[in-house]
């Protein structure tokens, strides 16, 4: 136990001195500082955006000489050409004086041409809408309907009151996406930390004073809790910053919901980011630490530690793919909760933003903290035996047979 | 104090690497531990720090198993290594205090050899700075920081310069003197001899000899003399005209007459014929076998 806190100290000590880490901390730090203060000194509420774009330029070509006006009037944000031939339109298009091109065939048809498809492209979506409104005005006016009773019926808006019994994903899939993100890059940056902290200690031999004077068991517990405890308060202390700077620039924030839903996380998740950060974090540290013990070169930590790391990207990719599309709650998610790699953030995930039986979070809880007590063991035996193995690093398999033995 | 190892066995997998080994260290001495490179010399110093256990065997310190928690051990592995990117004084005191070293009694002791090696000035600079002599002195402190009783030189002389070898023979023969335990791994026989009173050899993971190095070159025969003149050539020939009975071989081996009897009670004989024979004769001694005779006669061949 002494051991263990001379190592822990040690590790922590270095971490935090280490240039890397404090660069990343200031830029960190720094970061947050504009962002958040950002519109205080813009001087108006809206989030930032990223310049104003040029009017998208549309050739309109109507035969029946019904629908060009309507159209140009109501689309006032495009730079519209009304042209007689199609041909004339397309060789506006072709000498690229405009973007896209409208050839209405008939009342509800007509052909959309375009260079490049944008990714948000809603020039269609408008002109069949303008279309059909057009068409209901003909239609209803030759049922003998009115001009006001008409505009009655184009008027009807169905307006939802929304009654949210469970989470609101719109308010917590940012912060779910956040802290998702962060301990993806915490396990993926001090993971590979840990890792080549043990194979330079094996590379520089310092390894042959450290098991001379040390249990292995407080050099791979005192290393991976060292790096894990440097890099939790930097996350800390870059989280509570920012909290400070959004509080400070509260009133200029009001109309962002986006940056507003973050810091409005509800109190009981703290604690639940707070388990599940800290238990997968330590789950793939452990493993880290061991097979960094198998390199003997530096060039080694990839080959060993790719298998891990693509472990640990999926286990990221499915959650992050499931709040994208709001199925928290599919098939696969449910499983993953209980699988000790993916539960950190497939459970998490689903407790931020969908909701979850407190039984099955308490399992899910227990089986990470067994798991991580069984990988904590593995890893210690695999360290035990690695750092004393010099030259190729060893298969998998020779691994599993050392570790019968 | 009093090491004894006993029949000590250990193998990785299908090699068995010690089979057997037993010797013993005290206090106030130096042991030699000699081997071919791969003889096992650095399996039998990791079984004798706890690293790993050994197969079968024992490891007694005072009759009891040896307990690295309550005795210290110094160790200067023959592979270097501290880390190279720390700062010399704050790297020596994490390994003192990882033995449970106090950090004042520890910052004391490494000051004591920082003077003493001539090396002040390096305390607060990161050890990849240092020249590889320097590097080798502060892997030495780190040997010696946690005052121990016990201390394990592996090829302690390797890297270093006349000057510095000197610093370092004078640390070794105070160590000696303050009643701490030595094991000495070496292939400079010279340094060896120099310290040693007893020695080791190790091969194919036996030990084929240990004793006080004095004995062993006793027990060799002593039919061996070397004839000191500066007539070399004509003594030779005078020696092979006279054909006496109890000579079996007389030679100039690197430039030294060598001549090989029949056996030791015809010492008196040469005696009396060279003195009364042979030109200009300074002196005649017994030849003993070198170290490093009797190690390549213990070790040739196999490991």
């Amino acid at each position: 136990m002494k051991q263990f806190s001379k190592v822990f100290k040690f590790e922590f000590l270095n971490i935090i001195r280490s240039k890397a880490f404090i660069f990343l901390t200031l830029l960190l730090f720094i970061g947050t500082t504009v962002v958040l203060f950002y519109p205080r000194f813009k001087g108006d509420s809206k989030a930032p955006s990223i310049g104003e774009s040029e009017p998208t330029r549309l050739a309109i070509v109507d035969s029946s000489d019904k629908f060009g006006e309507f159209i140009k009037e109501n689309m006032p944000d495009y730079e519209i050409t009304l042209c007689k031939t199609a041909d004339e339109a397309n060789a506006l298009l072709k000498e690229e004086s405009v973007d896209g091109s409208v050839v209405i065939t008939s009342p509800l048809t007509y052909t959309y041409s375009v260079n490049d498809m944008g990714l948000y492209d809603e020039t269609a979506n408008v002109i069949s809408e303008l279309l059909q409104f057009k068409y209901r005005e003909t239609r209803l006016s030759e049922f003998g309907l009115t001009d006001s009773q008409i505009a009655e019926i184009q008027s009807a808006v169905a307006v939802p009151e929304y009654k949210i019994v469970g989470q609101d994903q719109s308010q917590s899939f940012l912060y779910t996406y956040i802290l998702l993100f962060m301990l993806y890059m915490s396990v993926i940056a001090y993971g590979q930390m840990i890792a080549q902290s043990v194979a330079t200690e094996k590379s520089s031999r310092a390894m042959e004073l450290l098991i001379t004077s040390a249990k292995p068991d407080s050099l791979i517990f005192g290393k991976v809790l060292g790096t894990g405890f440097a890099g939790l308060s930097q996350i800390l202390v870059i989280l509570l910053w920012a909290l400070v700077c959004y509080r400070i620039n509260a009133p200029f924030w009001e109309n962002n919901f986006f940056i507003a839903s973050i810091f409005d996380m509800p109190l009981s998740l703290i604690g639940y980011t707070a388990v599940f950060f800290v238990l997968g974090f330590l789950i793939y540290a452990f493993l880290y630490g061991a097979l960094g013990s198998l390199a003997s070169k530096m060039e080694d930590i990839g080959t060993l530690t790719t298998p891990l790391t693509f472990v640990m990207i999926i286990a990221f990719m499915v959650p992050i793919m499931s709040i994208s599309t709001g199925k928290v709650d599919s098939a696969i998610m449910k499983v993953l909760s209980f699988i000790p790699f993916c539960s950190p953030m497939a459970m998490f995930a689903r407790i931020a933003m969908s909701t979850v039986s407190p039984v099955h979070i308490a399992i899910s809880i227990a089986i990470l903290i067994l798991s991580n007590i069984g990988i904590g063991y593995i890893a210690v035996l695999i360290y035990r035996m690695g750092i004393l193995m010099y030259g190729k690093p060893p298969k998998f398999t020779q691994v599993l047979k050392q570790l019968k033995k | 104090m009093k090491l004894s190892v006993n029949e000590i066995y250990k193998s990785f997998g299908e090699k068995n690497v010690l089979k057997g080994i037993s010797f013993s260290a005290e206090s106030g001495k130096a042991l030699g531990i000699l081997g071919r490179n791969g003889a096992g010399k650095t399996t039998l110093i990791r079984i004798i720090m706890q690293v790993f256990g050994a197969d079968a065997g024992t490891v007694l310190l005072d009759g009891k198993p040896i307990n690295t928690e309550k005795v210290h051990i110094g160790y200067l592995p023959e592979e270097r290594g501290l880390y190279p990117k720390q700062k010399i004084m704050t790297q020596l005191l994490y390994f003192a205090e990882l033995k449970g070293v106090d950090k004042k009694q520890a910052k004391a002791t490494a000051d004591k050899y920082f003077k003493e090696l001539e090396i002040e000035q390096y305390k607060n600079v990161r050890l990849d700075t240092l020249s590889k002599g320097n590097q080798q002195k502060i892997q030495l402190i780190a040997a010696l920081i946690a005052n121990p009783d016990i201390i394990i030189l592996d090829e302690p002389f390797s890297g270093f310069d006349p000057v510095n070898a000197g610093m370092l023979k004078n640390i070794v023969k105070e160590l000696i003197k303050d009643g701490k335990m030595v094991l000495f791994s070496s292939h400079q026989m010279n340094y060896i001899e120099e310290f040693c009173d007893d020695i080791i050899i190790l091969n194919g993971g036996k030990s084929v000899l240990d004793g006080s190095i004095k004995k062993i070159k006793r027990s060799y025969a002593r039919n061996v003399l070397e004839i000191a003149t500066q007539e070399s050539e004509k003594s030779l020939s005078v020696l092979q005209n006279a054909d006496l009975p109890f000579v079996n071989k007389a030679e100039i081996i690197e430039g030294t007459l060598t001549v090989t009897l029949k056996g030791e009670e015809n010492k008196p004989e040469l005696i009396k014929f060279a003195a009364e024979n042979l030109p200009d004769m300074d002196g005649i001694y017994i030849k003993e076998p070198t170290l490093a005779d009797i190690f390549i006669h213990y070790t040739e061949g196999s490991v």
